[in-house]
Formats: C-alpha cells, sequence, structure tokens
C-alpha cells in the first residue's frame, strides 16, 4: 500500500504535447488539466488522435521520439514528472506509476518465457529477492489474476498464451508492486466480448487489492459506464467535458459528450435511423479557429463566440442535492460557450 | 429492430447448405488430423435482407467467408448464389455469377490501394468488366455522399469514415446483389460508425440490397440485421429474427455473449446479471465431443458429451416465452 498524499494522486494541469510540423510545431495535446485521486477509477475518453494516449504516455515519460511536452506541470504525489530526470523517473516507473497496454502480444516478448519477463519486472524494483523468492512472487502475481497452474503457464511463451490469458499476465506485470497509478490504455479493445468482461473484473480485483487509482482510457461508452468513477472526455487534443460517470451520462452538458451518446446504439435505435455526428475530427494541425467542434456542432452554428474564441474549460452548476451520487473531487466542467444548452433528449429527437 | 419485412423471397440470393471446411493440422507423432474451421454450416439470405452473423475470433466466420467468395475450397456442402451452385459452374461463368457478391472490407486504410487516387479505385472493377465511364465512377462516388471533386484524391487524404465509403463504392461498381461487410465499422470512430450504419441502410433502401454483415459489435449488429446468426467453433448454435434472438436467447452462448456486452447506463452497470465463461475456447483441430461449447458451458451435462447438436425449432410446450419457428437453436437442454 502506497502512503498517502494530502492533495490529489496525480494533477494534469495545462499539458500541452507538441510534434514539429512543417509549419512549425502542432500541439497534438493542447492544455489539457485533470486530477485523479486516491482510489478512483478516472476514464479518459476520446476517438483515435484526441490525445488521450499521448497524454498518458506523457505521465509516464514513455512519448514518442519526436514527441515532446511543450509545457504544463504532471504533479505525481506533488512532484512534477515532466521535470524529473530519466533516472528518477525510472525508479517510479513500474513502480508507483504502472501501464497495461492494448495488445499484450506486442507488448511481450515473443522469444521470452512468460515467467521471466514477469521476473524481471519483479526484480527491477526487488534486487534482493533470489531466485527463488522471484519465481514465488511471479507465480502468486499470476494466480491473484486468475491464470490457472501458474507454474507452468510462466514456463511456456506468450504465442502458447490466449489474447485473455496475455492481457492478464501484463496485469500482472503491472501489479508486480502495487502501483499508486495504474494507466490502462484500451486494455480490452484487442479481446472478445466474453473474454473482455472477464478481464475488467481481474483489473478491478487487482486494483482494489493493492489500492490503486487507475486512468482508464477507452473509447466505448459502455466500459465507462461500468467501470468508471469519473470522467473526462477529450476531442481534438483538449477536454471538452469532465464530470462523475453519473452526471455526464444523465446531463451531457458539452454538445460532443451529448452527440457521442446519442450515437450509442441499443434496444431503441435497433432497426431505426442511427444518431450520428456529421463530419470528422480535424486534423491537430487544421484545427479551426475557436472550438474545434464547432464545425460538427448543433449548437455551433452561426454563433460568433464559437468560430473566433477558444471556450476553456468551466465549472458548471451542480445540480441540486445529489445525495445518492458519490461526492465528486471536482465539479463538473465543459469547455462549451453555451454549455448545458445541448441536452440529450434534444439529439435523440432528431436524428441526423 | 427492424420491422420492414423483406420482399418475400422467391430466390435466396445467397444458400449455404452444409459447409465443411477443413485444413490439415498436424497431430502428435506423425498422426493427421483435420481442423474443421466451418463444421457443417447452413444460412441464407434474402433479397433486400441483412444476416448478421455473430461469433468471437476463431469461430470460423472469416473462413466460412472466404468460402463463400471462392478463396477457399469447401471440403463438402454446397454455396449456391441466385439459386446456382457455383462448384458446377465453369470458370468463366463461375466469376460471373461470382461478381453478384462483393466484399467490403474492415480496414479501409488496407484495403485501398494508397498510389491510386479514390476515382481510380472505384474505377477499377469497371475497367476490368470494360464498364467503365467516368460517369459511372461519379455517379456511385455521389451514391456513397462523396462528390465527384474528391475522386482526384487519394485515400490517405480522406478520414476511416470516408475511406470506408470508398470501400463501398468499389464494392457497388458491378452492381452486386449481395454485399459481404465484414466488420465494415469496427475501425471507426464511435461518432463515426452511425454515418456508415446509415449509409449502408439507405443503400439497401434504395438499391434492395442483400448484406451479409459479419461483426462482433452485438448492438451494430442489432441495429442492422433483420436476423442474426450466432458462430461457435464452427457451427451455427442460434439463429433467427434479431428481435428474437436479442430480447430471448436460447442457447447458452447466445445468453452468454448477450449478457457479457457492457452497457452504457452507470446506474444499470451495479445490478446487471453477467453468465462469466469459463476456460478458452478450444482446439480447433481437437474439438470436444458432443457439444463443441460444453467445455465452457455454465449449464453442460453429461449428454451434451454425447450427441452433436442439432439446429432445431423451438418446441412448442414453452409457455412462457414464445418462441417463432424462426427462432432456432442447438442446444440439448434447451430442447430437453
Amino acid at each position: 500500500m502506497s502512503t498517502t498524499y494530502p492533495g490529489p494522486l496525480l494533477s494534469v494541469q495545462d499539458l500541452t504535447i507538441e510534434v514539429a510540423g512543417d509549419d512549425g510545431p502542432v500541439r497534438l495535446v493542447d492544455g489539457v488539466t485533470f486530477e485523479v485521486h486516491q482510489d478512483e477509477v478516472f476514464a479518459l475518453v476520446g476517438e483515435s488522435g484526441s490525445g488521450k494516449s499521448l497524454t498518458v504516455l506523457a505521465i509516464m515519460d514513455l512519448l514518442p521520439p519526436g514527441v515532446r511536452i511543450a509545457s504544463g506541470r504532471i504533479l505525481f504525489r506533488g512532484r512534477d514528472l515532466a521535470r524529473l530526470p530519466e533516472s528518477e523517473m525510472r525508479r517510479l516507473r513500474g513502480k508507483d506509476l504502472a501501464m497495461v497496454f492494448q495488445d499484450p502480444m506486442s507488448a511481450l516478448n515473443p522469444l521470452q518465457r512468460v515467467g521471466r519477463q514477469l521476473a524481471e519486472a519483479v526484480r527491477l524494483h526487488a534486487s534482493g529477492l533470489n531466485r527463488r523468492q522471484t519465481a514465488d512472487k511471479v507465480h502468486s502475481l499470476l494466480a491473484a489474476v486468475g491464470v490457472p497452474d501458474p507454474e507452468g503457464r510462466a514456463a511456456s511463451y506468450p504465442h502458447q498464451w490466449s489474447g485473455g490469458m496475455r492481457q492478464r499476465a501484463m496485469i500482472a506485470m503491472a501489479m508486480a508492486h502495487d502501483p499508486g497509478l495504474l494507466i490502462a490504455d484500451e486494455p480490452t479493445t484487442a479481446l472478445d466480448v466474453t473474454v473482455q468482461a472477464e478481464v475488467m473484473d481481474v483489473l478491478a480485483e487487482a486494483r482494489r487489492r493493492a489500492g490503486s487509482a487507475m486512468i482508464l482510457i477507452t473509447h466505448d461508452l459502455g466500459l465507462v459506464a461500468e467501470a468508471a468513477d469519473r470522467v473526462a472526455v477529450m476531442y481534438s487534443g483538449r477536454v471538452v467535458e469532465t464530470a462523475d460517470v453519473h452526471r455526464l451520462f444523465t446531463s451531457p452538458a458539452h454538445p460532443y459528450t451529448a452527440g457521442l451518446l446519442a450515437s450509442i446504439l441499443g434496444e431503441g435505435t435497433a432497426g431505426g435511423r442511427a444518431f450520428a455526428i456529421p463530419g470528422a475530427p480535424p486534423a491537430a494541425a487544421e484545427r479551426p479557429a475557436g472550438c474545434a467542434f464547432q464545425p460538427r456542432c448543433h449548437l455551433g452554428s452561426g454563433r460568433d463566440e464559437c468560430t473566433t474564441a477558444r471556450p476553456v474549460l468551466t465549472l458548471l452548476p451542480t445540480p441540486p442535492a445529489d445525495a445518492d451520487g458519490p461526492a465528486p473531487f471536482a465539479g463538473p466542467a465543459a469547455a462549451c460557450h453555451f454549455a448545458g444548452e445541448s441536452t440529450l433528449n434534444l439529439l435523440k429527437g432528431q436524428p441526423a | 429492430m427492424r420491422t420492414d419485412t423483406p420482399a418475400p423471397p422467391f430466390l435466396d440470393v445467397l444458400t449455404v447448405q452444409d459447409l465443411m471446411v477443413g485444413f490439415p493440422a498436424r497431430g502428435p507423432l506423425f498422426s493427421r488430423r483435420t481442423l474443421k474451421a466451418v463444421n457443417g454450416v447452413s444460412l441464407h439470405v434474402a433479397p433486400g435482407e441483412t444476416l448478421g452473423l455473430v461469433g468471437e475470433s476463431g469461430c470460423g466466420k472469416s473462413t466460412l467467408v472466404r468460402t463463400i467468395l471462392g478463396i477457399n475450397k469447401p471440403t463438402a456442402g454446397t454455396v449456391a448464389v441466385g439459386g446456382r451452385n457455383l462448384a458446377g459452374l465453369l470458370n468463366g461463368r463461375r466469376r460471373q455469377e461470382r461478381a453478384r457478391m462483393q466484399m467490403v472490407f474492415q480496414d479501409p486504410s488496407s484495403s485501398l490501394d494508397p498510389r491510386m487516387t479514390v476515382h481510380e479505385i472505384v474505377a477499377e472493377p469497371l475497367r476490368i468488366n470494360g464498364q467503365y465511364t467516368a460517369a459511372a465512377v461519379n455517379a456511385l462516388l455521389e451514391q456513397v455522399g462523396l462528390t465527384e471533386a474528391m475522386g482526384s484524391r487519394r485515400p490517405s487524404e480522406f478520414s476511416g469514415g470516408q475511406r470506408q465509403r470508398v470501400g463501398i463504392a468499389r464494392a457497388l461498381a458491378l452492381k452486386p446483389e449481395l454485399l459481404i461487410l465484414d466488420e465494415p465499422v469496427s475501425a471507426l470512430d464511435v461518432s463515426v460508425q452511425a454515418q456508415v450504419i446509415n449509409l449502408l441502410q439507405d443503400l439497401q433502401a434504395g438499391l434492395g440490397l442483400s448484406y451479409l454483415f459479419i461483426a462482433h459489435d452485438l448492438s451494430v449488429v442489432r441495429q442492422i440485421s433483420h436476423r442474426v446468426a450466432v458462430m461457435y467453433m464452427g457451427r451455427i448454435v442460434e439463429t433467427g429474427p434479431v428481435a428474437d434472438v436479442f430480447t430471448n436467447p436460447q442457447h447458452p452462448y447466445t445468453q452468454a455473449l448477450l449478457s457479457a456486452a457492457p452497457v452504457a447506463d452507470p446506474s444499470a452497470a451495479a445490478t446487471r446479471q453477467r453468465i462469466v465463461l469459463r476456460g478458452d475456447l478450444p482446439d480447433a483441430a481437437n474439438l470436444p465431443s458432443g457439444c463443441a461449447f460444453r467445455t465452457r458451458c455454465p449449464i453442460a451435462t453429461d449428454a451434451c458429451a454425447a450427441v452433436v447438436p442439432h439446429l432445431l425449432p423451438p418446441v412448442p410446450t414453452q409457455a412462457d416465452f414464445p418462441v417463432r419457428p424462426a427462432h432456432q437453436s442447438a442446444c440439448l437442454l434447451v430442447h430437453a
């Protein structure tokens, strides 16, 4: 169990990530701010290219070559990870900060037995363990994520494991040192639906046991609804809305969130028209002035603010006495000049 | 659920009968085994109808599609297009018949040639068949919601949704009766998926197309299908009108599949009953005896190891949930 820090576990402040482009640097992530608290599951939702993966790679200091943090702070238990020397970062990564990737096959070394790869992760931050102790730890880690016959499985190679079992091994590896913060980037996207359900259960259980907070990156709103406490919705490099999961699903304030929720297919829409947000997200280098969502927005047409001024994330009025819901750590906020005008019902009534 | 019932099927566009597809697999010490990827599948698609095919990876969906298209040869059984058995035709004629079905692939960025313009990509099937005119290509582009001007650009300049539109336009070029759509929206973002699904529904209504729609996302299948077939280890374990299968699943595998799909409602998440399947898929080269699902089935009995269950219409005496005759499942216990 990690020591408690009085402030938020993780506080990302005005994070901007750039890559060099033909006409100067391109902002892939543009002023992202959010907090993750002890014990909570924080979902980062967005479409491909929205910047959600880069944001967490920046937290892990694993940004691809050429992509760099241009400004902002990443405070983990009060220390700014963006300014930490690599040697310090190496001490945190895999110990206090751990990550589970989307595709376990490419995250595992195909030429090494799974047990050996786990042993490496174990010894990285516990060099005092001898062979026997390390092996025992590996077997207990595998057993904890529901891998049958851990001793036998540890001696086999990744290709001998099914996709679901491989992802369990990745979770076991991430949990090796009971990290304070676990980052799961689309952990079940490569898996079949019945396996996905199992792996999400394993992840939740492992997290609870270790007392880790989790950032869950996904594009699947179903998973968000089932697993998350709070949510941030990203669009074109920015956080456009953040709220606790109940509020987000019942009264989305940003028209993009409302559009995403309206486009969920279900019993009600089956056979009829599906709601679709028109158009596609802009490329990072071609973001329009003002609000990036404006060209696709049902609220923004013909309104000057939307094309001239960039909306900032602003606290929303909290609804009266929402006693049942979990106490929100930070108030719900949206980045829209006309936040709240967009109601879900309005969208559902007028299919595109 | 789609209520607009398709025109009465005089002749099915696609009829697959008792199809078996096997591959040689190596067994222990010189023994030879056969991996039965498709193990006795029968299905049909009526004019103007969408049949959704659901199943997890390794269930044989892709082999089934490849065999329907003639890429793999069946070990037994037949594939008939418009009532004509493809195996009995001469090569030229078979090609002609096969043009009545076209394929739309999952990943539009790898199925479109990056060096060709969109116009050329859509023109290619027309050129091969000596039917090319620029006007025909432009009309196809317009049909899928693209413009003539976009034809001069290359796939890399398009978004994922637009690229999939190009793939659909190319598939429509030879005026097929049936589109085989293999996970056509699963590579697309949520907000764009619905655009493509709506387009497919419009095209079906306008052109009377039939679809064989393969997807792992159950909500997408439910959205677009009239009927649905659920596959497990090379067999269809349940089939029927989409509303019937989704609201009243009979086979324990279908029930588990439906219960595992996440529901986008945080207040329902806590109370949801999920059927968790034990273990992994069995080895396709060494299937369990009897019902292939029994090793993971929550309700299997000893009898399940002895008999291979066949697709059967419902037992008429099941009173509380009337199951319609077209809704069939392959489970001994359902029919016990």
